[in-house]
């Protein structure tokens, strides 16, 4: 399966312009992971590839051929899982389940015992979708888009809700499941992409801001990564950007981004969070220059 | 694929309680539909429902399926926008699409509905065969309760479903909902009944035939106003938010395959097509009175008329031939009238073919459409011949009658029943003359039995079809046929009724009931009036699409109500359903005499039949039983009616509610109709010293009643009996402090 994304802009009715000029392609099997900060356009991206919404400019291709033209090909093959989503509170898991499996066109029974199990929703079977706690119902949702092993897979924001242990464990499914397929993810947790995802977009303003590989974006950090003790009246330049503050014994322990670091910083490996918020910074600096 | 999200969203409904909340509810309303409260309701509208099949089936089933259409309406409605609001749309709409899924839901909900009504049926068919008991027929129950509980619903279903496809608004989709269903009760809609689109009109329906125009009626309306409700649901479905644009952007993106209107236009043209070329009534304009038609000038002689009609029972349609040889022609034009629905094919003199004309009809000057319309055949060289006129259609109602709801004025060609007037049968002649009246020869199922205003038609050949050619000579030639018994009573009175009633007039032995009114009021009474100078007596009953009752020379007729089952349980009237039918046969008698009745009840011949009854059961199973079933029956009822406070003190009567008052007042009527008046008569036999002097006085009452009830008089009151009698009212008057 192949996706091309190509110089789509997207312009709500509203006015908003959500994408602007957004290309890349997915070529199966890849595990993609797209960062941005609320707002980005992560979501638009995904309703796009989903044929939620018509793009205002450009096109989306699904093995060459436009994407709004094979709608249905593109529906049975895949597993979306949306930001915000609401069940039939009245079915019970299976039943749910069971129902997604029919408008997925599943008629194997299995598919839906497995996605149970890899959602650990099997003994929960019987008991009815509004009965469940927040993280219960989104392991629904990810069951029903796991379901049936589709060849195209738009996860917008899985992990939300869910205890550590338990994201750990779905992004472990995720990476197995992308051997052989795509699967394209949105996250707000950098540790997640870093830890499975094989190449990463990073969006932000309706741009993306770099495509390629996790390795690729750490490497463009490198030398713009550093840590120093901050003390109560330091002031921090202003063309850099805090990534963490640790309370120490000799103050704050502060890492930061930065295009040209000041001399008394400690240069430190970068991160893939360094990466991103490095790669979001210049970003937003650049647009401000060009504001100013 | 759109049948697999069909079964899909169908088994959703399905474990969804709120559907079989929804299923309940309906069951339940179609249940109170056969309580009193809602019977009171419908009555209400002016109109008395008499058939128990309108009673016990029409009315149940047409408050449930009103009701009903309600309630999935409502639930249509609240379901589609939860799947909206709550985001489940979000995670379908991914996988299909957005218009299967609303063409899925669509159909799961018409299936639902349609399990529902099956379900309702299912469970009333034991209470509905008790109540009918031989009146029941399968088939009518079938037809008719599907044709009340189901379609209104699948109309409201399509409506509710457009109207939130279009507003995605729950309050603006129930608002509309409601108006619409509200301005079923608006003046438009009760005179086009065709529009009362989830109430659909409650007709009297015959217990014996069925009234087959109404549900050729019904089912027409109901697949017209579903087609309607179809092509608008499917034009709502090119207004789902595509792309998440809004609902105009997503219509004129539909635009965009034109192709994929053609559903739409097709579902929008036969709605149209079918209301337009609706065939059950006529709404021809109502044009002014035409002097020169009502009262034709003379346009010449004829002989040797004879119509064959020939008749589609399936359909409804009728076919016919009319020849008649013209022997004298003094005009350009000669006038026929023909019902509305029945067309001209052809017109011909001695083979060649003559123009003709069809124009609009108005009557009496009262400005109301007939039904009827002016057939205009021209022969302007005045020429005599063999004058063929081929005609055939489904006659049409006047859109007048048919604008009063409840009746069925409806023509009728059935499998079961044939009615028919006289212009439907053949065009009647204005302005021509003859010697003898127009022959008509109808072709019906050879189980039928047809009469023509009482008289017997002549058989005269089976056709090969295996229908019978029977032949009616009458100058009015107006047609019942059905599959009826013919019943010898004696050797010159028959009792012909419907087949239903076999079994019960064969156990009751209502024959030999008859036998025994008419032995004893000719004996004690005299001969009955109507028959005088004819070779026969027939009793007929006949359908109440006709209604109410009357006389020919030779010939009674009663409505089909007489011999119902609720009709003769009624203990008022007899000790049993024999004795109870022996009173509606007595009512020949009295009713033949022209009897005055009261307001109050206490001369009618109500009463006058009451005392007859007793006087035969006395005279055949003894005074013991008579006294028992009778005497003191009357007497407990009015000891009742006298310790009734308002009965005692009427004054008190005006200060109670309306309905109060009416109840009161109809049961003090009914009391005085069936007990007081009984007793009376009987206090009058006691003060003339006996039964003989009361029958003599009774014989000579009879004899001075005029036989035509229309007549202008009165009718014989109390006071001639009194006269007659040589009693006061103080004689005969039943003590209130008893």
């Amino acid at each position: 399966m192949k996706i091309d994304v190509k110089n789509v802009t997207m312009i709500y009715s509203s006015g908003k312009k959500a994408l602007s000029d957004v290309s890349f392609s997915l070529k199966s099997p890849e595990f993609v992971g797209i960062l941005g900060p609320n707002g980005a356009g992560k979501s638009t991206l995904m309703k796009l590839m989903t044929a939620g919404l018509k793009e205002t400019k450009g096109e989306i291709l699904l093995d060459d051929k436009k994407l709004l033209d094979q709608e249905y090909k593109l529906k049975s093959r895949l597993g979306y899982l949306p930001q915000t989503f609401g069940l039939f509170d009245e079915l019970t898991v299976w039943q749910f389940l069971d129902y997604m499996a029919a408008l997925k066109g599943i008629k194997d029974k299995a598919e839906i015992e497995w996605a149970m199990e890899q959602t650990g929703l099997s003994d929960r079977r019987k008991i009815r979708v509004g009965n469940l706690s927040g993280g219960q119902k989104q392991r629904v949702g990810i069951a029903q888009a796991i379901m049936g092993h589709p060849e195209l897979m738009i996860l917008d924001e899985p992990t939300v809700g869910l205890d550590p242990e338990e994201r750990v464990r779905f992004r472990n499914i995720f990476s197995e499941m992308s051997s052989d397929r795509i699967v394209f993810l949105s996250t707000h947790i950098v540790d997640d992409v870093q830890a499975v995802c094989n190449r990463v977009l990073v969006i932000y303003g309706g741009s993306i801001l770099f495509d390629g590989s996790p390795a690729g974006l750490i490497e463009q950090t490198v030398d713009h990564v550093g840590s120093y003790i901050r003390k109560v009246d330091d002031i921090l330049p202003k063309e850099c950007e805090i990534v963490s503050k640790i309370n120490t014994r000799n103050g704050v322990l502060t890492r930061i981004v930065a295009k040209e670091l000041p001399d008394y910083v400690d240069r430190c490996e970068p991160s893939l969070e360094d990466a991103y918020l490095y790669c979001i910074h210049n970003s937003a600096k650049r647009e401000d220059e060009h504001e100013g | 694929m759109r049948a697999k999200l069909m079964g899909v969203e169908l088994r959703r409904l399905l474990m969804n309680k709120k559907t079989y909340l929804v299923m309940m509810l309906n069951i339940l309303m179609t249940g109170l539909g056969f309580t009193s409260f809602v019977k009171g309701m419908f009555m209400a509208e002016g109109f008395e429902y008499t058939s128990i099949f309108t009673n016990d089936v029409i009315i149940p089933f047409g408050f449930g399926g009103f009701a009903a259409a309600l309630i999935w309406g409502l639930y249509v409605i609240s379901d589609a926008d939860r799947v909206v609001k709550k985001g489940a749309e979000e995670m379908t709409g991914a996988y299909t699409d957005e218009k299967a899924m609303s063409h899925a839901r669509f159909s799961a909900f018409l299936t639902v509905s349609f399990i529902t009504a099956l379900i309702c049926m299912l469970l009333f068919l034991p209470l509905c065969i008790k109540r009918m008991d031989y009146l029941f027929t399968f088939k009518w129950y079938i037809l008719y309760s599907f044709a009340y509980i189901l379609p209104g619903v699948w109309i409201t279903i399509a409506l509710c479903c457009g109207l939130y496809n279009i507003s995605r608004n729950v309050s603006v989709s129930l608002l509309i909902v409601l108006l619409l269903t509200i301005s079923q009760f608006s003046p438009i809609s009760e005179k086009d009944l065709f529009l009362r689109w989830s109430i659909p009109c409650i007709f009297e329906i015959s217990d014996c035939y069925g009234s087959v125009s109404v549900i050729r009626f019904l089912y027409y309306s109901r697949i017209a106003l579903f087609f309607s409700g179809l092509a608008f649901y499917l034009l709502s479905v090119k207004f789902i938010r595509k792309y998440r644009m809004g609902a105009l952007k997503s219509f004129a993106f539909c635009l965009k395959k034109p192709l994929a209107f053609i559903p739409v236009m097709m579902s929008l043209c036969a709605a149209v097509l079918l209301i337009v070329y609706e065939p059950f009534v006529d709404h021809s304009p109502v044009v002014p009175y035409d002097d020169n038609w009502y009262d034709a000038p003379y346009q010449g002689e004829y002989k040797n008329c004879v119509a064959d009609v020939r008749f589609n029972t399936l359909l409804g349609i009728l076919n016919g031939e009319l020849n008649m040889d013209l022997t004298e022609v003094v005009s350009n034009e000669l006038f026929f009238d023909i019902r509305s629905g029945i067309e001209v094919k052809s017109v011909t003199l001695d083979g060649e073919k003559l123009d003709h004309s069809i124009e609009y009809y108005s009557e009496d000057n009262n400005n109301i459409n007939l039904g009827v319309k002016k057939l205009i055949v021209k022969n302007p060289d005045r020429k005599t011949g063999r004058l063929t006129i081929v005609y055939g259609g489904y006659p049409a109602i006047s859109n007048s009658l048919y604008r009063k709801a409840g009746y069925t004025y409806f023509d009728s060609v059935g499998r079961d029943y044939i009615k028919l007037e006289d212009v439907c049968v053949a065009p009647q002649a204005r302005g021509l003359g003859a010697d003898e009246d127009p022959a008509v020869h109808i072709n019906v199922p050879a189980d039928h039995n047809p009469t023509s205003w009482g008289k017997t038609l002549k058989k005269i050949v089976k056709n090969a079809d295996g229908s019978v050619c029977w032949e009616c000579r009458n100058d009015v030639p107006i047609i019942e046929s059905g599959i009826n018994n013919s019943d010898e009573v004696n050797s010159t009175t028959e009792f012909l009724y419907a087949k239903k009633y076999e079994k019960f007039v064969r156990d009751n032995k209502l024959d030999e009931s008859i036998k025994d009114v008419m032995n004893y009021c000719n004996e004690h009474y005299g001969t009955l009036k109507c028959t005088e100078g004819a070779e026969s007596i027939r009793i007929q009953q006949i359908s109440n699409d006709y209604g109410g009752g009357g006389a020919g020379r030779g010939y009674v007729y009663m409505d089909e109500n007489f011999l119902s089952p609720e009709n003769l349980s009624d203990d008022n009237k007899g000790g049993n359903k024999n004795e109870t039918f022996m009173h509606e046969i007595i009512h020949l008698y009295w009713g033949d005499m022209g009897c005055y009745v009261s307001d109050d009840g206490l001369w009618s011949d109500e009463g006058l039949d009451v005392y007859t009854t007793y006087r035969i059961v006395k005279e055949k199973y003894g005074e013991l039983y008579a006294k028992k079933y009778y005497v003191d029956k009357w007497t407990e009822e009015v000891k009742h009616q006298n310790r009734n406070f308002y009965f005692r003190h009427p004054e008190y009567i005006d200060i109670l509610p309306e309905s109060y008052q009416a109840t009161l007042k109809d049961s003090v009527g009914i009391i005085n109709r069936y007990s007081r008046m009984p007793l009376m008569l009987l206090k009058a036999e006691e003060k003339l010293g006996g039964e003989e002097a009361m029958d003599e006085v009774l014989r000579q009452l009879y004899e001075n009643g005029s036989v035509n009830q229309w007549d202008g008089s009165e009718g014989q009151t109390l006071q001639d009996f009194l006269d007659i009698a040589g009693l006061t009212e103080e004689d005969i008057k039943i003590d209130q402090d008893n």
